[in-house]
């Protein structure tokens, strides 16, 4: 058993090392945190019966809400789809350490591309107004005597695209977005949550840093 | 010569071609200062006097051949000199009305023999044609040394001259737009009324004024006209009257030339009818005491008052700004929710939004937030929205969520409205400020500094400043100064450290004006921390600094604290700065800690004397003005400290005294008693409050004007 975990350990150490090298933000020992507890992750759903190499949709959701809070159901799956680069329905080690390090370690402008890709729904480089529509609608408590609380969510959406838009063309570009949120930080979750907030990544950091003492 | 001519003489054009010195109490101060200057030529510089001039002086004299003695050859026609030079020239020679001068030892002469009409000599002598001698470069080593020491001795004599006229200036009368206006205002208000009023009317005979505040026209205010008055006095004719830069007289409207003076030059208008007409003179003892009143409203001042305690005493408030509880903002009576249709579309609007931060979910309401942002919300009519469509309740309660975007969107409205009165006073009312302390224990600075700042905003008034203290804000805003910063290098994080001790020096600021709050933030452990922010080169985070430490220094126990902790050191050095707001606290700061000796010595050893005076150059700025005023009156109470004035003044580089434009003028109780008792007292006062340029007036005050000190009225940096 030992043999077998020395040998793990030094594979694991080399692929923390090369993927220390193309990843931003983390140190080769905090990835080679972030490769085991991908493992345990990986391990625990495979738990199920399933064998596979990364973690799949329904795992890696339950993980962003157990772990990082994210409960979200809209922005989940946007989520997961963001992680999950090749497209493959799998979010492989390497993608979960690329999504980590904008989910944990992001600067201003990792998280604004980050966010952009999670809300441009179909994938075609803009934010339009129905995409807008999609990801806001339901969040107006329907008041008695009040017909369709949507008026007021489609009121808010034109609000919004005539605040964001700046080159008129009625949808958001890369480059509106981007405007917006230097502009007014506040806006770079705009249409929905899909970053951890600080205490969730605190105790994540602190939970999965930690392990490398320990070891 | 030159110098004296061009510049400082007043001449009038007669023709095109010739200019005649005009007959003002200036010109005939030069006239002796030169006449003076060439009697004495001769004896004092014998060598030079013998000078022969290549072209001669030439004038008209009034100078007659019976006039002439010795030492000249006289005919009927003609009379010439004795002295020659080395052509046989005679270097003077009268050929009447015209005077020909080669020499300055013939120029003594000439005006010794002229006795007693020597200024008119010296007169006609510069009215008449001469060129400069002395320039021309031909002649013998010799003669060139003569000429270059006669050179040096006219330049010597210029600056003399200059200096006694600026001396004579000083002292003279100087009259001004703005107290001519102002005492034409007063009188106009005592006009009419048959017996009973001053004069039956008085009137400018121009309407029109221009931006400089002169209705003279423009050929005449370069000779110093101010204005024209027609003034029907009750018991005789009507007086003509002309207000110049040097003093009111009456001109001759009546005869050929109405410009011309025909009277003396009074300081003022009052002594000017006082002296024509007796039922002026009579009725205006009587009238002293609203003629004050009326001045001190009127005059352009700043005002310093003090309050006196037991202890001596000490400054209150400064002009403008309210700082102890007496000046305290009105809570006036709440205003109603507008009830007519007629609203601004920036009221449905804001409406709308409102309800979308009642029903919509986190995500709604950071982008409903983000949206109010966008409204102008320093406009009264949205504040006014945001409160009567109940949108002030949302944003407190968002205060109490745990979702920090929320928090965040919702104190940077709430730091902009606080900004309103009356939203100050409701917000306190819904019990906001306990929320908005709260969140000073936030973890994240953005939010701490934002809290701050909303803190500062509110704690406008009393009972806002008292809740901050009841819920522990004070030593909550006290930690957030302990930043320790290098100033030189500063990681991002430190950055934010700064920011968040900015603001939170803003919160203290607003809230020392309590004095519980004072001795609130110094048990909190406050003075050392703002000391320590004393020495950043952040004219952001210096100015609620200082703006706090002056604020302060009302109470004996900062005094000391600022200067054993040598903050007086950091105080002066700011009095450079460049940013007239930091200077005025910087001063204020002196002007309250100076009450103590050792910090008077202290701002003499690191030399704060000098730019305190400087200060008083900011002629637009009275509150700055006030402050700087406050200082130096205040450090002067060290005779070490006047040793200092004086050698400056002495010492002034660049004229830093000459050019000073205001006159300062320190008057007591003692002052304003006598004023009150006798008329004369008073319109002295009066007269020195309206004519000069700025006036700084210190009033001891008390309610009832008691009298309580024995120092004098007195006037220094004239």
């Amino acid at each position: 058993m030992s043999k077998i975990s020395a040998v793990n350990k030094r594979a694991t150490q080399t692929l923390a090392e090369n993927i220390s090298k193309q990843v931003e933000h983390f140190s080769k020992k905090e990835v080679e945190c972030l490769i085991r507890e991908f493992n345990v992750l990986v391990a625990e759903q495979n738990n199920s019966g399933r064998a596979v190499h990364g973690l799949d949709r329904g795992k890696f959701i339950s993980t962003l809400h157990s772990i990082f809070g994210l409960t979200d159901d809209r922005m989940t799956g946007r989520v997961f789809r963001t992680f999950d680069k090749d497209n493959d329905s799998v979010v492989s080690m390497k993608e979960w350490i690329e999504g980590l390090s904008v989910f944990l370690r992001g600067t201003l402008d990792e998280k604004i591309k980050y966010c952009f890709t999670v809300y441009d729904l179909n994938g075609d480089n803009a934010i339009s107004r129905e995409e807008m529509l999609h990801m806001l609608k339901g969040r107006l408590i329907r008041q008695p005597n009040e017909e369709d609380p949507d008026e007021g969510i489609k009121d808010l959406v034109e609000i919004i695209l005539k605040k964001m838009d700046y080159d008129h063309d009625g949808k958001l570009s890369f480059e509106d977005f981007e405007k917006t949120v230097k502009d007014e930080n506040l806006l770079l979750e705009a249409f929905g949550t899909c970053l951890p907030d600080f205490r969730r990544i605190e105790m994540f950091e602190g939970h999965v840093f930690q392990e490398q003492f320990e070891q | 010569m030159g110098i004296s001519l061009t510049r400082a003489a007043q001449w009038t054009m007669v023709s095109s071609s010739t200019a005649k010195l005009a007959s003002t109490p200036m010109n005939e101060s030069l006239l002796k200062e030169i006449l003076h200057f060439v009697e004495h030529f001769s004896s004092q510089h014998p060598q030079e006097a013998e000078h022969v001039f290549e072209e001669p002086l030439q004038w008209s004299t009034t100078l007659v051949p019976s006039d002439f003695k010795t030492d000249y050859d006289i005919s009927d026609s003609d009379v010439q000199s004795h002295e020659r030079d080395s052509e046989g020239h005679p270097l003077l020679q009268l050929s009447p009305p015209t005077v020909y001068v080669r020499s300055f030892s013939q120029l003594s002469k000439l005006l010794h023999l002229a006795d007693d009409k020597k200024l008119v000599e010296v007169r006609a002598c510069l009215e008449g044609k001469f060129e400069s001698n002395l320039t021309k470069e031909e002649g013998l080593s010799k003669d060139l040394e003569v000429k270059v020491k006669l050179f040096q001795l006219f330049q010597d004599m210029d600056k003399q001259i200059l200096d006694k006229l600026l001396k004579d200036i000083s002292e003279q009368v100087r009259l001004n737009p703005k107290a001519v206006k102002n005492e034409v205002e007063i009188l106009q208000m005592f006009c009419g009324g048959g017996d009973k009023g001053l004069l039956k009317s008085l009137r400018y005979t121009s309407d029109f004024q221009f931006s400089n505040g002169y209705r003279a026209p423009l050929w005449r205010q370069v000779q110093g006209d101010i204005c024209y008055l027609v003034i029907e006095p009750c018991d005789t004719e009507t007086l003509y009257i002309t207000c110049s830069t040097a003093g009111s007289f009456l001109n001759g409207v009546r005869l050929e030339n109405g410009y011309e003076r025909t009277s003396d030059a009074y300081e003022d208008l009052v002594t000017l009818l006082k002296s024509r007409s007796p039922h002026f003179a009579d009725k205006i003892n009587q009238t002293y005491r609203v003629l004050i009143v009326c001045l001190i409203k009127k005059a352009e001042v700043a005002l310093v008052y003090f309050r006196k305690t037991s202890a001596g005493a000490l400054p209150g408030e400064l002009f403008g700004e309210s700082s102890t509880e007496s000046e305290e903002e009105e809570e006036q009576p709440y205003r109603h929710p507008e009830t007519n249709t007629d609203l601004p579309s920036e009221y449905w609007q804001i409406q709308k939004l409102v309800k979308y931060l009642k029903d919509g979910d986190q995500i709604v309401t950071v982008d409903t937030l983000c949206a109010m942002m966008d409204f102008n919300l320093m406009q009264e009519s949205c504040q006014m929205a945001i409160q009567d469509t109940g949108g002030l309740k949302v944003l407190l309660n968002l205060l109490d969520t745990d979702e920090h975007k929320c928090k965040i969107g919702s104190l940077k409205i709430l730091r902009t409205i606080s900004h309103n009165s009356q939203i100050r006073r409701v917000i306190v009312d819904m019990k906001g400020v306990q929320s908005i302390v709260k969140i000073l224990d936030s973890p994240v600075k953005e939010l701490k500094a934002l809290a701050a700042e909303t803190i500062a905003n509110v704690a406008k008034f009393r009972r806002a400043r008292r809740n901050v203290r009841l819920y522990g804000g004070i030593n909550k805003l006290v930690k957030l100064l302990d930043c320790l910063p290098n100033f030189a290098s500063l990681t991002p994080s430190q950055e934010e450290d700064i920011e968040v001790a900015c603001c939170g020096a803003l919160a203290l600021w607003s809230c020392s004006r309590s004095t519980k709050n004072k001795k609130a933030i110094r048990k909190a452990g406050g003075i050392p921390l703002l000391g320590r922010l004393l020495k950043s080169p952040l004219q952001k985070m210096l100015i609620p600094v200082v703006g706090t430490l002056q604020e302060c220094a009302s109470e004996e126990s900062y005094r000391n604290d600022i200067q054993t902790l040598g903050m007086i050191k950091d105080l002066v050095r700011n009095l450079s700065s460049d940013n007239d707001e930091l200077q005025m606290h910087c001063a204020s700061a002196i002007f309250k800690c100076a009450e103590d000796k050792q910090t008077r010595d202290l701002v003499r050893k690191y030399k704060g004397l000098q730019p305190l005076v400087s200060l008083l150059h900011k002629a637009d700025n009275k509150q700055l003005l006030a402050a700087a005023t406050g200082a130096i009156w205040k450090c002067s109470i060290s005779q070490e400290n006047v040793t200092k004035y004086e050698y400056l003044r002495q010492h002034s580089v660049q004229g830093l005294f000459i050019q000073l434009p205001i006159m300062i003028i320190i008057i007591t109780e003692e002052a304003l008693r006598q004023c009150q008792t006798s008329a004369k007292a008073a319109h002295s006062l009066g007269v020195l409050l309206s004519r000069k340029q700025y006036c700084i007036l210190f009033l001891s005050f008390s309610c009832s004007l008691k009298v309580r000190s024995e120092v004098k009225c007195y006037m220094i940096f004239g």
